[in-house]
């Protein structure tokens, strides 16, 4: 027998099956955990966010009309609370820690994929340090867009779906993150073809 | 802007935008995780009115402002376009889009620059201040701009759209513009009749014995006519004499006057008299100038019949090693009435041509298609005459036949054959000249996608996403799939890049493209 698809995990969980809500949220965390740590940029507070998601989903089961996939409807929920959390903090911006949480990730990524190179490793830390910086300055629209499209890879239909937009504006908005971002990345020495 | 024109950020951008990971955590702690999560959410408390609404705002629309410049790409409201170009957002400082860019400039919309515009009241005093300066030749016409030195100041958006007045100043009787304030001191025109009345007598005989510079180029006795005193003046005075002349003929001899001004202002009014050779008591002077323009002339005269003689060469380069070949299409092009199509190459002059059943019978002898492709000229309009050309080709590598000689001319080897099923008529393929700098994104989505679910089939039963970055060589053709996630972390990469290799982009300009596919489960 196949592995339930996520609609049938959410009618179990509407009839009351605790073991097929944990399932959906075991098969869709990481993914939701991943976005809101892009979103609002810290670890902790992403999990708060991811842990929240569930609740309200698991709250508002009955309200899931099944007319789009049910991570669309998670992701919904997650980027309205990551927005929560961004526009909660903004008066108090320079909370941000100094040492950027994305960007030693990121650097383990990249040693894993090419190696311990001193001076590479040191050049693919300032290239993170201005991805973020420059992802960090768009605004909450394009970042958002960025970050599910470009980051987390969803499509311009299911990013749409999520942000209940037009794809044509998805992918504007994605155009716009995008060639701010490479002036951005000109700027601090890393235009064109930057490897 | 088309959104469909990725803006490329590099390479080594793009590979850490597609697989960005968020801090890891082992196994046991997301099923820690999970549980906490699914604990919280089955023991919370049935949700009051108030959570109930909070939660109707989370399932709701994200609240994300538009962005200027968005309106046109999507099916929001004009309303909320409007509303929404009226804020900027700190990140939209270096948005060019001209959609974003209000119709009218902002200094015009908002009036500021308006009062910097000369009020019809201030023009009118203008006009009565250079009236009563006593100089109404310099009176700027209703239509002109204002004073140069206003108008510097002015905003140049804040210029009304004023329509262009129906009845323009004739150029010559208009002045340019200058400052108002310089009117009384130099009204920048020079007063024939008051040089002439201000000249001395001395001035008035010299300019009686000046001739003009052009009669002294072609006049051999120029020197000798001259008197001692002539030839001992320096050019001014030769420029003054001039202007004397001309004075003594209309004014009576002997008033004194200002001589000083009298020279500057000749010198000013004639100044093509300094070109007047200064030596020229030798008289000598005039004849190498005429020598030196006639010789000039005649060289123009010589490159121009040497130009037209020498006609243009073709522009391929076809049968450049056997010129007996081309020269009846030459000729024929030069008899003939003008052809439609200027390919070049003219089905006259085919040497060796033959019916195109002997080429379908023999399939054995293929035409050198790719020679004909790459040295045909850019299409024609009309029909072209390549087409009817090509087939009837035949004899690989034959001495002298259009196959062979094509080939030669573009670098080839006469002896290849090529396929005829590549023949391509010139004006219906133009690939080679067309190639994309790099492929578009619905080009590579489109080329992707359909392996995609080939691809998904390798991390059927993931739990996360995998990324594949797939890069395409300048054929078009997949050159590596470097995948990372869940299926580089499971060992499922081999799976992906053999799912995903053979797709294929067309050819493009760059050395390679590079996009970034995430595989989902």
């Amino acid at each position: 027998m196949g592995k339930p698809t996520d609609r049938e995990l959410v009618e179990q969980a509407r009839a009351g099956d605790a073991q097929a809500f944990g399932t959906l949220v075991q098969r869709h965390q990481r993914r939701i955990f991943r976005l809101a740590f892009h979103l609002v940029r810290a670890g902790a507070e992403a999990e708060d966010v991811t842990q929240e998601t569930f609740v309200r989903a698991y709250q508002a089961l009955d309200r899931f009309d099944g007319r789009s996939e049910p991570f669309t409807w998670l992701y919904r929920i997650a980027v309205n609370l990551s927005l929560n959390v961004i526009r909660a903090r903004k008066p108090r911006r320079d909370a941000i820690p100094a040492d950027d949480p994305r960007v030693e990730p990121l650097l383990m990524e990249q040693r894993t994929s090419h190696g311990s190179d001193p001076a590479r490793s040191a050049q693919d830390r300032e290239m993170a340090k201005a991805l973020c910086d420059g992802i960090d300055q768009l605004s909450d629209t394009l970042r958002t867009t960025l970050v599910l499209v470009c980051i987390d890879g969803m499509g311009h239909e299911e990013a749409a779906k999520v942000l209940d937009c037009p794809e044509g504006t998805v992918a504007w908005r994605v155009h716009e993150a995008r060639r701010k971002l490479r002036e951005h990345l000109e700027k601090h020495g890393f235009g064109g073809d930057a490897s | 802007m088309s959104p469909q024109a990725k803006v490329d950020l590099g390479a080594k951008a793009e590979a850490m935008l597609a697989s960005w990971p968020a801090p890891s955590s082992d196994d046991a702690a997301w099923e820690n995780r999970a549980a906490k999560i699914v604990a919280a959410a089955t023991n919370a408390p049935r949700a009051s009115d108030s959570e109930l609404a909070a939660l109707s705002a989370l399932l709701a629309k994200p609240a994300l402002d538009s962005e200027p410049g968005e309106m046109e790409n999507s099916t929001v409201s004009a309303a909320n376009a409007r509303s929404a170009s009226g804020v900027k957002a700190m990140s939209q400082d270096s948005n060019d889009g001209s959609s974003a860019k209000p119709s009218i400039p902002p200094a015009a919309a908002t009036g500021g620059a308006v009062s910097k515009r000369p009020s019809l009241k201030e023009l009118a005093a203008r006009a009565s201040q250079a009236n009563a300066a006593g100089s109404p030749s310099i009176r700027p016409p209703a239509s002109m701009p204002p004073p140069a030195a206003d108008a510097s100041a002015q905003d140049k958006h804040s210029r009304p759209s004023s329509p262009t007045p129906s009845v323009a100043p004739p150029k010559a009787s208009v002045p340019p513009p200058r400052p108002l304030e310089a009117v009384k001191e130099d009204s920048g025109r020079v007063d024939l009749n008051a040089i002439n009345q201000a000249a001395t007598p001395a001035q008035i005989a010299a300019a009686e014995v000046a001739k003009p510079a052009a009669h002294d180029l072609l006049s051999d006795a120029a020197g000798e006519d001259k008197p001692a005193a002539a030839n001992d003046s320096s050019d001014g005075a030769k420029v003054k004499n001039i202007a004397d002349a001309r004075a003594k003929k209309t004014k009576k001899k002997g008033e004194a006057a200002k001589t000083n001004d009298a020279v500057a202002s000749a010198e000013t009014a004639t100044p093509v008299a300094e070109t007047t050779p200064k030596k020229d008591d030798e008289g000598g002077g005039g004849k190498w100038a005429a020598l030196v323009a006639i010789l000039a002339l005649a060289a123009g005269a010589f490159f121009m019949f040497r130009n037209k003689e020498q006609p243009k060469p073709p522009p391929v380069a076809l049968v450049q090693e056997k010129p007996q070949a081309a020269q009846p299409a030459v000729d024929t092009h030069k008899i003939e009435e003008p052809k439609p199509a200027s390919t070049g190459l003219s089905i006259d002059s085919l040497p060796t041509a033959e019916p195109a059943e002997s080429a379908k019978a023999a399939p054995g002898h293929k035409l050198a298609a790719a020679p004909v492709e790459a040295a045909a000229p850019p299409p024609a309009p009309t029909e072209p005459v390549a087409p009817t050309a090509v087939p009837t080709a035949t004899g690989g590598g034959k001495v002298g036949d259009l196959a062979s000689e094509m080939a030669k001319s573009v670098g080839g080897s006469s002896d290849k054959p090529v396929n005829a099923d590549d023949a391509t008529p010139a004006a219906g393929k133009t690939g080679s000249q067309t190639i994309p700098e790099q492929p578009s994104q619905g080009a590579a989505n489109a080329a992707v996608r359909p392996l995609a679910a080939n691809a998904k089939s390798c991390v059927a039963g993931a739990d996360d996403v995998s990324y594949a970055s797939v890069t395409f060589s300048s054929a078009g053709t997949v050159s590596s799939v470097n995948v990372s996630g869940w299926a580089a972390k499971n060992g499922k990469s081999d799976c992906i890049k053999s799912a995903l290799k053979g797709a294929n982009v067309g050819p493009f300009a760059k050395p390679s493209f590079t996009v970034s596919v995430p595989i989902r489960p």
